[in-house]
């Protein structure tokens, strides 16, 4: 049973007066794949770092099971770590890199060459055992990397980016690989990466960062369905959330369009003062004869789904949107088209943090009432 | 660039490139043609190698028999090497036990101020070594050190001392630092972090720094001449001994020279081909 408890850890580095990670308290418990992600810069790496004893920490406790470890070194934590760049011992050949940790340990040479070699059985690594890394595919150096952490069997494993060097589609793959070995060794894992897509695919929760400091940690559909603050709304999701800044003016107005909430949505915007962002995502979005006049930029057909990229009108500002259509659909760019919203749609407050998630429609704002509301928008 | 351009951008390349050969073997010929008449001559005979060039002449091994022969109240042949070595190599030995957990302390981890630890070592070159030959002197009378091979290694080692932390931390950055920290958590103690990851990969790096520390303490005549004039004196200082101040000796001294140089082009020889690579490293630095 290994759990792992950030309590308000704090990384300053020397020289700066900005923590790159600050009062960080995360729970991860035993078995879990936990998602560190965030954009370069959000300290998910040195959050990481920390972790492994190779970042000291200038305030708070870093636990791993019971033991308080935030002053104990790197190679008395039991940790193991997979490098963004495997860091292979160049000089070593496969079976030595793998077997590099246990011979540490002074594990008896016939136990290492024993479980280095069930090891690569996992990995299907037994062919290139005698091999010196140079003499490896990228693919198969991460693998070796992960071979290298698997076979010491420790209480925690940490890794920082391990898929971000392979090409597109092996990182796909070696995505699923890396879920299911975590998933059949059952050891609690935190994995850091800047790629939403697999904080979402892999992480049990995902934590997401920014500046230093963790904005949500929760499941991967709780963070799409229920992002706490405008920040984690934008990050997660691809394409992004479309967000709009409406203004203080009440009714919402989106373009020459009325924004009319559902369920409690009318009842907490009454309680929000101050500017409102409306977001929603792409799938609820819909381009075709809705009450909101636009023009079409582009469209990306992927076969399976249709980005269409939309241009609208907004305060006398052209602003962007994307919707996520399925196929077929006949559009072309410059195309007139009017957009409706159908889904979920959050309401942000100026601060950033969300107001509600609730659904809306849009309809055409009577011609007398953009006069009322124009004449009632204050002038700065 | 259109297609048509293409050849004749190769081909300008291929005659510049060609000049630049040619260039750099004339270069090449140049820096070695002193060297080269340094060994002709040792085969000759003393009239041979004063008489204007003469590339034909009856070769000898005459010379190398004279200067190896000791006379007595003269630094012997003998003696010079056995000084070199034991100078050289103990110098050498002591100056990379020194530097290479000098240069981890200021590649690896770095201590604080650090930068300025860097300064005072590479400080001690400032002086000229002449200014510094007075208290040199004096120093090693007072400790009876005159006259011994120990003063020399004393000097050697601190005189190449910076030059080897210098280069070594330059070699010890380049090791990439997921590897020092990987090993950190693989359970590596310092120990095992040095032997088993910085030592096997900065190898090159070593040998390039002992080749210049062993080039440089072999060579060394200043000091050697001045602390130990005959007894405990090095090779450098045993080719003086074949310029006499009567008659002929041309041929001796390039004989002499020729046998002094053969250790160091041996070590280079040897190191070359991790040297070449060594200091390119350190050259991107």
């Amino acid at each position: 049973m290994t759990e792992v408890r950030y309590d308000e850890a704090t990384r300053t580095y020397e020289g700066t007066d900005i923590a790159a990670v600050d009062r960080l308290s995360l729970d991860i418990a035993d078995g879990e794949l936990l998602v560190l992600v965030g954009p370069s810069g959000s300290g998910k790496s040195t959050a990481l770092r920390m972790l492994a004893g190779l970042e000291p920490l200038n305030a708070g406790t870093i636990y791993i099971g019971d033991r308080d470890v935030s002053n104990v070194r790197p190679r008395d934590r039991d940790i193991a770590m997979v490098f963004q760049n495997y860091a292979l011992y160049p000089q070593l050949s496969v079976a030595e890199n793998m077997g590099f940790a246990l011979k540490q340990q002074g594990v008896p040479k016939e136990e290492r060459r024993t479980r280095v070699r069930e090891t690569a059985r996992i990995l299907d690594l037994e062919p290139y055992l005698d091999r010196k890394p140079k003499h490896l595919s990228g693919g198969q150096r991460q693998r070796v990397a992960m071979g290298r952490a698997i076979v010491r069997q420790p209480a925690v494993y940490l890794m920082d980016e391990p898929l971000s060097n392979l090409d597109a589609k092996l990182r796909v793959q070696t995505r699923t690989e890396v879920v299911e070995l975590q998933a059949r060794l059952g050891v609690t894992t935190v994995y850091v990466t800047h790629d939403q897509v697999e904080a979402m695919t892999m992480g049990h929760r995902v934590a997401v960062l920014k500046d230093g400091l963790l904005q949500q940690c929760d499941t991967p559909q709780t963070l799409y369905h229920e992002p706490i603050n405008v920040f984690v709304a934008g990050f997660i999701g691809s394409p992004a959330m479309n967000l709009v800044d409406v203004g203080e003016e009440r009714p919402l107005r989106l373009g020459d369009a009325t924004l009319a909430l559902g369920g409690a949505g009318e009842a907490a915007l009454a309680d929000a003062a101050g500017r409102i962002t409306v977001g929603f995502r792409p799938e609820a979005l819909q381009v075709g004869d809705g009450p909101l006049r636009a023009q079409i930029r582009t469209v990306e057909d992927l076969g399976s789904e249709v980005f269409v990229h939309v241009y609208f009108e907004h305060q006398g500002e052209s602003l962007p949107l994307v919707s996520k259509m399925l196929p077929p659909f006949a559009g072309q760019p410059g195309d007139s088209v009017g957009l409706q919203i159908n889904g979920a749609t959050h309401l942000f407050a100026d601060d950033g943090s969300r107001v509600v998630s609730t659904t809306a429609t849009l309809s055409a704002t009577p011609a007398s009432a953009t006069a009322t509301a124009d004449a009632s928008t204050p002038t700065p | 660039m259109s297609r048509a351009e293409v050849p004749i951008t190769v081909g300008e390349r291929r005659w510049v490139n060609g000049a630049l050969g040619v260039a750099a073997w004339i270069t090449g010929l140049v820096f070695f043609f002193p060297v080269f008449w340094m060994v002709l001559n040792s085969f000759k005979s003393e009239q041979d190698a004063n008489t204007s060039p003469k590339l034909f002449f009856h070769p000898t091994l005459e010379r190398y028999h004279d200067v190896t022969k000791s006379a007595a109240g003269l630094l012997s042949f003998g003696d010079a090497f056995a000084n070199s070595a034991v100078i050289v190599i103990v110098s050498t030995v002591i100056v990379l036990t020194l530097a290479i957990p000098a240069a981890y302390a200021l590649a690896v981890r770095p201590v604080k101020k650090w930068r300025d630890v860097l300064f005072f070592f590479i400080s001690t070159k400032f002086l000229p070594v002449v200014a510094s030959i007075l208290p040199i002197w004096i120093l090693a009378k007072n400790f009876n050190l005159l006259n011994t091979r120990t003063v020399l290694i004393i000097l050697y080692t601190g005189i190449n001392l910076p030059l080897a932390v210098w280069m070594l931390r330059s070699f010890f950055q380049e090791i990439p630092r997921e590897l020092i920290e990987a090993a950190e958590i693989d359970g590596a103690s310092l120990k095992g972090q040095l032997t088993s990851i910085i030592l096997p990969l900065a190898a090159p790096g070593i040998a390039a720094t002992a080749l210049l520390c062993v080039i440089f303490a072999w060579n060394e005549f200043f000091y050697a001449v001045q602390l130990n004039p005959v007894q405990g004196s090095t090779v450098p200082i045993w080719v003086t001994t074949n310029i006499s101040t009567r008659g002929d000796f041309l041929a001796k001294l390039s004989a002499a020279s020729v046998l002094a140089c053969i250790p160091v082009v041996l070590a280079g020889w040897i190191a070359q081909k991790r040297m070449i690579r060594g200091l390119a490293m350190g050259a991107i630095k």
